[in-house]
């Protein structure tokens, strides 16, 4: 009863979708995850905090994704085939490195532990001549990836969405900050699934990708994975709950 | 989610930039090798977001913000809060002076230039040249000094007790630290590119500012130098040491996005103008630090859009890679920014939200995108 559906495009150089990293290897998933995509919606409205409320409307409502790749033409005329995917990137960081903890300004950038207190300095100097504390990271990006989303609303909610995703509050980023979008995420609501499916075929046409797999919420012909990322509640405290997805390749 | 009295709520400044490095290692690997992202099928040169986002906010600290005017102010803001809590003119003007003293820098004299020293403590001008950077007093901070002041009557020397300098700011922070900071405690560079303090969320800030990796417009591949070094005094044959390096040369496409919004919020709808007359000026210098030493690279910007905008953020993704043409593989990279840029502009209709726009290059310095920035700020706030 009133569902809506709207259309995401989800298309960028780097993107990262994130389900359960930890320390400092940043992972992604090889597609958007249900918290990310909710992320970004909660983003373009302006809600910030924990939003029990909003997430709970939300989070059980549908999900599909279809990856694109892009395409090359065919031997002989033949219809267009798939080019390879690109390997994740890895992208190292290392946090925090030669900041002088002698000037009272640069010491605000050496990273804290929880108690906000500084890591301890040490005493001698790093092997670059710097001193304090460095944490290393690996961040695993996506390249060149390209996304239909297809995400169910509650037809109350469909029309403040699709103005806010339009015309958001805060930054829109594809699971870091850093990844910026390359296209118009929007791409209208729908009345139906098909519909909607049916303008991201159009736009994927358009830009020559072919679908490579889906991923559909619940149980279904193919590989079926579970991932914890339903969220429930957003904010400091961050808490999911999990879900059973299933992958099937095209 | 209360932006209703955000009057900058949903607003950006964008700023795509295009700009050429020569032979340089802007940004390393664990491998020591320049960074590469696949883009459009092809590898492109790369310098992470975090990389030069450090540069952006290190070259803050020198310039844009007038430090000089800063530290006046926070004399100021102790001596106005003083002589609310009914301290004299002079006992207000101590305490001021106490807390601004905190934060100039000496120079380095090792002992033997106390003179020097002495008549540039008595010269404002010179020693608020010698001013380092420093926290942004919050009002809630200001009141808490003016509070310690005046329980002990106005004797600033009964707060701050330590002679040296770096003891005192250390008393200062004591004095303000323990309790919840406030958003314009940690000034601008901090409402600029936020703070993350794992499990104190408190103390957290949401950065304004957004910087995606920059990405070359066009294939790049790693090229290995292959280098020996001779030893002067050498007894052997052959090199004394061997090594190799890699760079490659490239015209990256940055993208960088300035949450107004978001800024506004930060600084708790003050120094608008400033923040952002700093952090493009910022920009505009900052450049990697890596390898600068054997590879000096130091180009400035070739050419830029800024766009003022509401709307969702977008990136020119240079997804086919740009050829040379003509010799010159800037030129067609600005067309193919331009025209993206256009067309989209075209295709978004009114929810590109262009509220204003600048093009670095040809007619316009720095100078004047500033000029134009702060002029569009002043007339929003």
């Amino acid at each position: 009863m009133g569902k809506k559906y709207i259309l995401l495009w989800i298309e960028a150089p780097l993107q990262a979708w994130g389900a359960d990293s930890k320390f400092g290897r940043r992972d992604t998933l090889p597609f958007p995850t249900k918290s990310g995509v909710l992320g970004l919606v909660l983003c373009a409205m302006g809600a910030s905090g924990p939003q029990n409320d909003l997430l709970a409307k939300l989070c059980s409502r549908e999900l599909q994704i279809i990856s694109y790749v892009r395409s090359k033409p065919g031997k002989n005329g033949q219809a267009r085939v798939k080019v390879d995917k690109e390997p994740l990137l890895r992208d190292f960081h290392m946090v925090g490195s030669g900041y002088d903890d002698k000037d009272i300004w640069q010491t605000l950038l050496i990273p804290m532990k929880w108690d906000a207190i500084k890591k301890k300095a040490n005493k001698s100097k790093n092997a670059d001549g710097t001193r304090g504390g460095v944490k290393m990271t690996y961040r695993y990006y996506l390249q060149d990836a390209c996304f239909a989303v297809l995400l169910e609303l509650p037809a109350d909610m469909n029309d403040s969405i699709s103005d806010a995703l339009q015309n958001p509050v805060y930054d829109l980023y594809f699971g870091r900050k850093n990844c910026v979008p390359a296209e118009k995420i929007f791409q209208g609501s729908f009345e139906s699934i098909a519909e909607a499916w049916q303008k991201a075929g159009i736009l994927a046409q358009n830009k020559q990708l072919l679908e490579d797999f889906r991923v559909l919420d619940g149980e279904y012909d193919g590989d079926i994975m579970t991932l914890n990322d339903v969220p429930v509640q957003f904010g400091e405290i961050k808490k999911y709950r999990d879900r059973r997805v299933t992958v099937v390749s095209s | 989610m209360n932006q209703q009295n955000n009057p900058f709520c949903c607003q950006r400044i964008e700023f795509h930039i295009l700009q050429s490095f020569p032979i340089t290692c802007l940004n390393r690997d664990d491998v020591g090798a320049p960074k590469t992202a696949v883009v459009g099928g092809t590898q492109r040169a790369r310098v992470s977001s975090q990389c030069w986002k450090r540069q952006v906010r290190l070259a803050l600290h020198e310039m844009g913000l007038p430090q000089g005017t800063r530290t006046k102010l926070i004399a100021n803001l102790i001596a106005a809060g003083c002589k609310e809590q009914r301290a004299t003119e002079e006992q207000a003007e101590k305490c001021g002076q106490k807390i601004e003293r905190i934060f100039i820098k000496k120079p380095e004299t090792k002992g033997k230039n106390k003179k020097a020293v002495a008549e540039e403590e008595t010269e404002p001008e010179a020693s608020l040249e010698q001013t380092d950077t420093l926290l942004f007093l919050s009002p809630t901070e200001v009141r808490k000094i003016v509070n310690a002041f005046k329980d002990k009557g106005f004797d600033p020397d009964k707060i701050i007790t330590q002679k040296d300098a770096k003891k005192q700011a250390k008393e200062l922070a004591d004095l303000i630290g323990k309790t919840k900071l406030d958003y314009e405690t940690d000034g601008i560079d901090i409402a600029l590119f936020g703070r993350m303090v794992a499990q104190a969320a408190t103390m957290n800030v949401e950065a304004a500012s957004s910087f995606a990796h920059a990405i070359s417009t066009h294939r790049v591949s790693n090229e290995v130098e292959f280098f020996t070094a001779l030893d002067d005094n050498k007894e052997e044959q052959g090199s004394a040491h061997m090594g190799s390096l890699e760079f490659n040369s490239a015209t990256y496409y940055r993208y960088v996005s300035l949450d107004l919004g978001q800024l506004w919020t930060n600084l708790a709808g003050s120094n608008m103008i400033k923040a952002v007359e700093a952090f493009t000026k910022a920009l505009f210098i900052a450049i990697p630090a890596a390898r600068q030493t054997t590879m000096s690279g130091a180009s400035p910007w070739d050419f830029a859009r800024i766009i003022v905008r509401t709307g969702q953020r977008l990136q020119v993704p240079f997804e086919k890679a740009v050829r040379t043409e003509n010799g010159s593989i800037l030129e067609p990279s600005i067309a193919a920014l331009t025209t993206y840029l256009d067309k989209q502009k075209q295709l978004w209709g009114s929810m590109f939200g262009e509220l204003g726009m600048i093009e670095y290059g040809g007619d316009n310095g720095i100078d004047d995108v500033v000029f134009y920035l702060k002029k569009i700020i002043a007339k929003a706030s």
